[in-house]
């Protein structure tokens, strides 16, 4: 295979992990400090570090990126969402809820 | 991004050919966290931080950053839009909170020297961000953080993470360290993805 590279810039770690490698340093994250870094565990609780998907909210902070549009599917032309999955068949008991995001993917957490 | 052996995008018109994502996801994500509280000794005032004073606050605060170590920098950033969002009528935040200054070569040095593994903030940029213009004198890079660590040593980014909940749950139990899980989205060749973050104590 060939290098990826012609020159390596001043500073940088280039084939360090390999003349391949797609991971930089997240290959430090070895089995054996994984295992350490469970030893931080001792109460069990857990925090959840993302914000709402939806802010900072607008796009003032940054005019590309965009907030998330969420929608529901489209089935056969119907709305796919909070209604019967067959609509021509009313012996189906079935509640459909389908949804799609488009997420500009550095919008928000 | 167009691979040299079939000189065409691998997963369609644009994505990274190398490096995409799912690479990371794959990884799974997993280590052990180390916050640095810069708000507490910064306050929400917006200027920017560089080697010296983040040597300081770690030292203050008895916080060591070891080889594979996910660092944290909690600024307040995020916890100010989220404040925000729950008024009536949310104003902007504007500019606040601290950001790294990129620009510091020593702040540079230290993050290739520590072996961090990838540099996390609850701000927009890590760094002063390219959105706040920013006078150029010579030929270079607007982002010098982001340079050094995405394009020169493989150390990914993340930001306006949700901080400040376990900053003070760690500060009040005398605590830097935690267990950290945090893989993106396994999107073949996006450079970028959300993430759900779930820290452990």
């Amino acid at each position: 295979m060939n290098k990826r590279w012609k020159i390596r810039p001043e500073g940088s770690n280039w084939g360090d992990f390999g003349p391949n490698d797609q991971l930089g340093r997240i290959n430090l994250l070895t089995e054996d400090r994984v295992l350490e870094a469970v030893k931080e565990v001792r109460t069990g609780r857990n925090f959840c570090l993302s914000m709402p998907l939806d802010l900072p909210g607008g796009n003032a902070i940054n005019p590309s990126r965009l907030p998330p549009e969420l929608k529901p599917v489209i089935r056969e032309g119907e709305i796919a969402f909070d209604g019967p999955a067959r609509r021509d068949n009313p012996l189906q008991t079935d509640l459909l809820c389908d949804d799609a995001m488009l997420i500009h993917s550095q919008y928000s957490t | 991004m167009v691979s040299d052996d079939t000189g065409e995008g691998l997963y369609g018109k644009v994505g990274a050919v190398n490096l995409g994502i799912q690479h990371m996801a794959e990884s799974c994500l997993q280590g052990r966290g180390v916050m640095i509280d810069l708000r507490s000794h910064c306050g929400d005032e917006r200027r920017t931080v560089g080697y010296d004073e983040l040597m300081a606050i770690m030292n203050k605060d008895d916080v060591e950053v070891s080889a594979g170590d996910l660092v944290c920098l909690h600024t307040g950033f995020a916890y100010r839009i989220v404040a925000a969002a729950a008024t009536p009528n949310p104003e902007p935040v504007g500019a606040v909170c601290t950001v790294l200054d990129g620009g510091d070569k020593k702040l540079l040095n230290w993050i290739s020297e520590s072996g961090l593994a990838a540099l996390i903030s609850d701000n927009v940029a890590v760094e002063q961000s390219s959105s706040v213009a920013r006078e150029m004198t010579e030929r270079g890079p607007v982002l010098p953080l982001h340079e050094h660590c995405l394009f020169k040593i493989g150390v990914p980014l993340g930001e306006l993470w949700h901080l400040s909940e376990l900053a003070g749950w760690l500060r009040e139990n005398g605590r830097s360290r935690f267990f950290l899980t945090a893989p993106p989205l396994r999107m073949p060749g996006a450079v970028g993805s959300p993430a759900t973050p779930v820290a452990t104590v």
